[in-house]
C-alpha cells in the first residue's frame, strides 16, 4: 500500500475518532472503564485523558512510522524494502485504535460491555499481520555464502510464511468466535497464532540439522 | 484489488509458477525447464508476476533467482482461481 494512501486514510480515521470525542466530550465522566471481567463487569477504571493520550499517541506513532518508511525508501535504506506491507499493517493499527476509541467512548456513555467486539478487533489485526507477514520477509540481495547460511535462509522463509498463514487463519477463526459472543474462546487461537510457528521452526531446524 | 495482481493470478501458467515457488527460491532457468514454453514467454510471465509484487527477484551472476512474495490472501486467491480454472480472456477475444 502506497504511503500517501495509507497516510490519507489514517488521517481520515483519526479525524473521525477525534470529532466523535469532541462531540460527546461534555457528556463524558472523568473516568471510564479500562478492564472487564469475563462476565462483563467493570473491574478497573482510568481517567479519560489518559485513554485519549494513549490512543492518539499510538495513532501519531503509526503515522510517523509511515512517513519515516517513505523517507527511508527514497533514500534507499535496505531495511525499508517491505514498506508497502508495513503501511498496510500500520493502517490496520490506526483503524483498530480509532475504532476502539469510538467504541469505548460509546460504551462509557451507554454502559455496554465491549468485550466481544474488542477481542474480535484484536483478532482481526492478528489476521492482518499474518496476511502481510509472509511478504515482509527481507528480500536479500546477499547470496548465501555456504550451505549453513543457505539452510538458515530456507528455514527463515519457510517458517515466516507458515507463521503468516497460521496467524491469518487463527486470527480469522478467533474473530468469528469472539463476534459470535464467546470472546474467551478466541484466546486459544491467539496462543496458536503465536506458538505454532515457533514450534514449527524448532522442528524444521532440528530435522535439517539431522539431515546435514 | 489491484489490476496487476488479478492479471498475475488469472493465468494458469503464472499460478503454476507460484505453486512451484512455494517449494522455495528457484532460478529462472530451472523454472523455465519445468514448462514447455519458450524463454521469451516465460520472461513475460516473470515480468507480470514481478510487476504485481507477487514474486521477488535477485541476480546472481548470469542467473536471476525468483522467490515467492505473496500475502496469505493472494495465496488463497490463487488456490481459488485454480480450483475454478479461471483464466484471462485473450486480447483478441475481447470486444
Amino acid at each position: 500500500m502506497k504511503t500517501r494512501l495509507a497516510l490519507s486514510l489514517s488521517i481520515v480515521l483519526a479525524v473521525i475518532a477525534a470529532a466523535y470525542h469532541i462531540a460527546i466530550a461534555t457528556r463524558l465522566p472523568e473516568t471510564m472503564p479500562a478492564r472487564w471481567s469475563p462476565g462483563g463487569e467493570v473491574t478497573a477504571v482510568a481517567p479519560v485523558w489518559l485513554f485519549t493520550v494513549l490512543n492518539f499517541g499510538v495513532i501519531i506513532f503509526a503515522m510517523v512510522q509511515m512517513v519515516l518508511g517513505h523517507i527511508g525508501h527514497r533514500k534507499g535504506w535496505r531495511w525499508i524494502r517491505w514498506r508497502e506491507s508495513a503501511n498496510a499493517i500500520l493502517l490496520g493499527v490506526v483503524a483498530l485504535v480509532s475504532g476502539m476509541h469510538i467504541y469505548l467512548l460509546n460504551a462509557t456513555l451507554t454502559g455496554a460491555d465491549p468485550g466481544a467486539l474488542l477481542v474480535g478487533a484484536v483478532m482481526l489485526v492478528i489476521a492482518l499481520l499474518g496476511n502481510y507477514l509472509a511478504k515482509s520477509q527481507p528480500v536479500s540481495e546477499h547470496v548465501p555464502d555456504d550451505v549453513n547460511e543457505h539452510r538458515r535462509d530456507w528455514i527463515n522463509r519457510r517458517s515466516t510464511r507458515l507463521a503468516g498463514r497460521v496467524m491469518f487463519g487463527a486470527g480469522i477463526a478467533g474473530m468469528v468466535v469472539a463476534l459470535a459472543g464467546y470472546p474467551d474462546g478466541a484466546f486459544p487461537f491467539a496462543v496458536i497464532a503465536i506458538l505454532a510457528p515457533l514450534v514449527y521452526r524448532v522442528v524444521v531446524t532440528r530435522s535439517v540439522q539431522q539431515v546435514g | 484489488m489491484k489490476d496487476s495482481i488479478w492479471k498475475a493470478l488469472s493465468d494458469p501458467t503464472r499460478r503454476e509458477i507460484i505453486k512451484i515457488l512455494g517449494e522455495g527460491e528457484m532460478s529462472a532457468g530451472d523454472l523455465t525447464r519445468r514448462f514447455e514454453i519458450s524463454g521469451p514467454s516465460m520472461s513475460h510471465h516473470f515480468n507480470v508476476l514481478r510487476e504485481a509484487g507477487v514474486v521477488s527477484a535477485r541476480r546472481q551472476g548470469q542467473q536471476i533467482y525468483y522467490a515467492l512474495d505473496t500475502t496469505v490472501v493472494q495465496d488463497l486467491l490463487a488456490v481459488l482461481l485454480d480450483l475454478f480454472s479461471v483464466q484471462e480472456v485473450p486480447e483478441r477475444s475481447k470486444t
